[in-house]
């Protein structure tokens, strides 16, 4: 406590705790911090379904997951937000977005990152071998099925066999 | 006695730490969201080996170009057809091709005609793969409740393949 020449006392908090609560709860939002929000695209309107089942890990936990988001272009800004279907539907992955054209480039080189991974070559694809990462469909419920499918055939062929369709439980 | 200070003490001013901490602690908090952990159906797709007796609207599923038909062997398939115009389900046709002629199931609000008829035929028919061909048009939420009633019924493997246009 110190004084002043006049005689009068000057309080001073001690702001040692104040500091250290702060970092506590910094460091508990560091830790949570989650930078895989990145994958998951907003405004996806899931389809409900019931026999969807929440898992928090794909496999072991060497599995890859490649999450591919199908939704509608957002709305422009300063124009009057026209209905979703009459937007275009876009594929993004970690968010990037991923033109239909390009679709099959786009699975090719994953699966190649993802051969080299696992220690496979093209030839055994070609006879019978297996990817073992998960591919993730989160799609709006009203896109086409014709550009999911596009995603599903190209994956297929490149040598993903196992896929996860993400949705909404019914309440 | 006087008391000699042999050491000067030295005040940290810890204010303009915590107004540090306090910024770091704002953009988190800001940035932080709810995780949230969707349900997911987990399906296996494998490649569609070529299957018999589908023909007529769809696709023929697993047709490979570079194979010689004659030489490949075909395997009985259990396929859904689903139909629709406007994106959402005008009607359903479900069957092993080879054991008898699809049947149409006309698509309740529930979907629960089909689901009846696929637990029958799954109990009663041997098939070696499940094909789900759909109109281009159909919605994805549309194919999600086709799929959800195949998952109740355990079905882990099945394929899609787009049928083609109706002409006009």
């Amino acid at each position: 406590m110190s004084r002043s020449s006049a005689g009068e006392e000057k309080c001073e908090p001690n702001l040692t705790p104040m500091l250290d609560m702060v970092f506590q709860l910094i460091t508990f939002f560091v830790l949570i911090f989650n930078c895989k929000q990145a994958e998951l695209a907003s405004n996806v309107d899931l389809p409900i379904v019931g026999s969807a089942k929440p898992i928090a890990k794909y496999g072991g936990k060497e599995i890859r997951v490649i999450v591919f988001n199908f939704k509608f272009e957002d709305p422009k800004e300063g124009v009057l937000s026209a209905p979703k279907r009459s937007r275009p539907a876009q594929l993004w992955v970690m968010g990037t977005l991923v033109p239909e054209d390009q679709i099959y480039g786009f699975v090719q080189r994953e699966a190649q990152s993802s051969m080299m991974a696992q220690g496979l070559t093209e030839d055994d694809i070609k006879n019978g071998k297996e990817l073992t990462d998960y591919i993730v469909i989160r799609a709006d419920k009203d896109i086409p099925c014709k550009m999911v499918s596009n995603v599903f055939i190209a994956c297929q062929k490149y040598g993903f066999r196992q896929f996860a369709f993400r949705s909404w439980k019914p309440d | 006695m006087r008391k000699m200070r042999s050491q000067a003490e030295v005040e940290l001013n810890l204010a303009s730490m915590l107004d540090m901490a306090f910024q770091l602690l704002a953009f988190f908090i800001l940035t932080f969201q709810t995780p949230k952990l969707e349900p997911v159906i987990i399906m296996r797709l494998p490649s569609g080996a070529p299957a018999l007796g589908v023909q007529g609207t769809g696709v023929k599923a697993g047709e490979d170009e570079k194979l010689d038909p004659s030489k490949v062997e075909a395997v009985i398939t259990l396929t859904i057809n689903v139909l629709s115009e406007q994106g959402s389900i005008d009607a359903l046709q479900v069957g092993v091709p080879t054991k008898s002629p699809m049947e149409m199931v006309q698509p309740d609000s529930a979907l629960k005609n089909l689901e009846d008829r696929l637990t029958s035929l799954i109990k009663s028919s041997e098939f070696k793969q499940l094909i789900i061909q759909f109109s281009p048009k159909l919605r994805w939420g549309e194919l999600m409740r086709v799929v959800d009633v195949c998952a109740k019924q355990d079905i882990k493997s099945m394929n899609f393949y787009p049928l083609p246009d109706a002409p006009k």
